[in-house]
């Protein structure tokens, strides 16, 4: 459905798209995952013809976005990260002008926008002003509005960015169900557990380069590690500091550990180990004076995989 | 699917406006003033309490004619120099270009909006342009004519509004802009009109220097014609006072006597052509200008969900 070829984009000397490849089926959901300016947005922008490639190929449904912009525009329904909607318009009205957009008449925008407005449970809002309406519901809207002309290709840039869990909950089972309907869909989002469970297969992107795509269980089984252990202890009579910088020598002098970071008082060893190892270390640090309070080694999970590969920009 | 004949975005414009409490208060506004000016021309123009002569009350057109373009002229560079910029800033003019929506029928779109709602204007001002007709001695020419002169003031002034609009970052900006290109360009252009008459004033006695005059004359009626608000004072002049701007047959050679003589086309057909230049230009810039500049460093972190 989707095939994104060496897509490539400059802005002067900086390289915010460095040679992206992509490929998505048709009726999956490709989680686009990635650190802010990671170059996520770029790439959905340029999918929707909003922006210019500097080069590269991306081929949707066959068509070249990059040459035939109006024609794949038609394919394609856009939810940004933000509402864009109009004080003294009703919601009936805001799918019209939409529809209209695409040249379909109020009569056959009508029924359809009647079904979406059902489908994204707003069908008894449609007399109310858009303003009127709360950000969940202005975003479900906005997924309704992008689906007016029935595209065979969502892109959603951090559909849920600022709502509450339940309205999130809320989009997460709009999009299943839409997935379930064998559209394709691609999302970018930093709520990755939500990610993790919504999406078939994922990309992750960082400084402009594709790190990793496909399917989420191969993804992970070849991510480049294990996840790390989570730490929190310390070493009695010393101050915070020197404490963590003591138990980070020692631990690194001891084991064979790629890198640690500290987020707070908590300690993020990664390593590659299994059960009889991690045991091993922890009698190791208790042995040598740390009182441990916490020590367990993370689930294998998208976030796990995603601190990893970026992990390396990290407070270290 | 049967294709709206209307474009949509006149469509979702008008009626956005048309719930939006400032039209009716512009109206208002308005009409007051030409309450007012109605008021003060028929209290000056009194012979005694009881009579007024009806000759007098037939310029109260033109005068009226005249308040309504300037009005119009305030307004339309607010109105279309918020048009694109106003989508931006709200965010919709990016989900509206992920649509099939061709940037020339956003400006488009744009400029007929505007227009419309001027024309709503000169709709509600009716009753006072009619006091007019009341009287007799309005022709439908001259109703043609101030129509025309409306639509003339629209398409020109409203071209320097979407321009700047589409390639301004703000409305503030762009509003600023339009104003500040169009009193350029009046006061330029009837500075400059001033300076070579003046220059042309000092070779016309001088036989031997008739060419020179005509050479300065040309040159002042030539940047005359860049000033849409000459060849419509002339058309007030023609109406109230049955004068014109430049004399006909005053020897200043066969060019002046071709511009003069044909004026109020050629200043139309030149400040049309240049507002077909900067819609064109609009429409190219629609994508692309007033984007920010990208910000080139990256920020690394992560969010994790509830």
């Amino acid at each position: 459905m989707v095939d994104i070829e060496n897509l490539t984009k400059c802005y002067g000397r900086f390289t915010a798209l460095d040679h992206v490849n992509i490929h998505i089926d048709k009726g999956e959901i490709f989680g686009f995952v990635g650190p802010n300016g990671a170059g996520k947005t770029t790439t959905m922008r340029i999918l929707c013809g909003l922006l210019k490639a500097t080069s590269g190929n991306v081929i949707i449904d066959g068509v070249d976005a990059l040459a035939k912009s109006a024609e794949i525009k038609r394919k394609i329904g856009y939810v940004p990260d933000f509402f864009g909607v109009y004080d003294n318009f009703k919601v009936m009205e805001y799918m019209e002008f939409y529809g209209s957009l695409y040249g379909m008449n109020r009569k056959t925008v009508g029924g359809i926008a009647d079904e979406l407005l059902e489908l994204v449970n707003l069908k008894d809002k449609k007399d109310e002003f858009v303003d009127s309406l709360s950000r969940g519901m202005k975003q479900r809207l906005c997924v309704a509005r992008a689906l007016i002309h029935d595209p065979e290709l969502l892109v959603l840039d951090e559909p849920n960015s600022g709502l509450d869990p339940r309205a999130r909950f809320e989009m997460k089972e709009i999009l299943k169900h839409l997935g379930s309907m064998g559209k394709t869909i691609i999302i970018s989002s930093h709520i990755l557990p939500e990610l993790s469970e919504l999406c078939t297969s994922i990309g992750i992107i960082n400084h402009g380069r594709m790190i990793t795509s496909g399917k989420v269980d191969d993804v992970m089984v070849h991510g480049q590690g294990m996840p790390p252990i989570r730490m929190k202890g310390y070493v009695l009579g010393l101050d915070p500091e020197t404490s963590a910088s003591r138990i980070s020598v020692m631990v690194k002098e001891r084991f064979d550990v790629d890198r640690i970071s500290i987020v707070d008082d908590e300690f993020m060893i990664y390593c590659k180990g299994n059960k009889e190892s991690d045991a091993e270390m922890l009698r190791s640090l208790v042995d040598n004076g740390v009182h441990v309070h916490q020590f367990v080694r993370d689930k294998e999970n998208l976030e796990s995989l995603f601190l990893e590969i970026t992990g390396g920009d990290r407070h270290e | 699917m049967n294709r709206s004949l209307i474009n949509p975005i006149v469509k979702k414009d008008m009626l956005i406006s048309s719930r939006n409490a400032k039209l009716t208060v512009a109206i208002t506004l308005i009409n007051s003033l030409f309450a007012i000016i109605v008021a003060v021309f028929f209290l000056s123009n009194s012979t005694s309490q009881y009579q007024t002569y009806y000759t007098e009350v037939l310029r109260l057109f033109p005068i009226l004619a005249i308040c309504e373009s300037a009005v119009i002229s305030l307004v339309m560079p607010i109105i279309t120099a918020t048009s694109v910029s106003g989508e931006r800033e709200r965010q919709t003019l990016e989900i509206m270009l992920t649509t099939p929506v061709r940037p020339v029928s956003i400006v488009a779109g744009k400029l007929l909006s505007a227009m419309l709602t001027t024309f709503i204007y000169v709709v509600a001002s009716l009753p006072f342009l009619a006091i007019a007709f009341v009287f007799g001695g309005l022709s439908w020419a001259t109703l043609i004519k101030y129509v025309g002169v409306i639509i003339f003031l629209d398409i020109y002034i409203g071209s320097f509004g979407i321009f700047y609009s589409c390639i301004k970052k703000t409305s503030v900006s762009a509003t600023i802009a339009t104003i500040a290109t169009i009193a350029v360009i009046a006061i330029v252009t009837l500075a400059a009109n001033r300076g070579l008459q003046s220059a042309a004033e000092t070779y016309m006695d001088n036989v031997a220097s008739q060419q020179q005059a005509s050479g300065y004359m040309g040159g002042m009626v030539t940047c005359t014609l860049f000033n849409p608000v000459v060849w419509i004072a002339d058309m007030f002049m023609e109406m109230i006072y049955n004068e014109r701007v430049f004399d006909v047959g005053t020897g200043y050679g066969a060019y002046y006597e071709f511009v003069v003589m044909h004026f109020r086309i050629l200043s139309v057909c030149i400040n049309m052509f240049i507002s077909a230049i900067l819609l064109f230009i609009a429409s190219k810039k629609v994508m692309t200008g007033g984007r920010k500049k990208k910000v080139i460093h990256r920020r690394d972190g992560i969010q994790n969900g509830v």
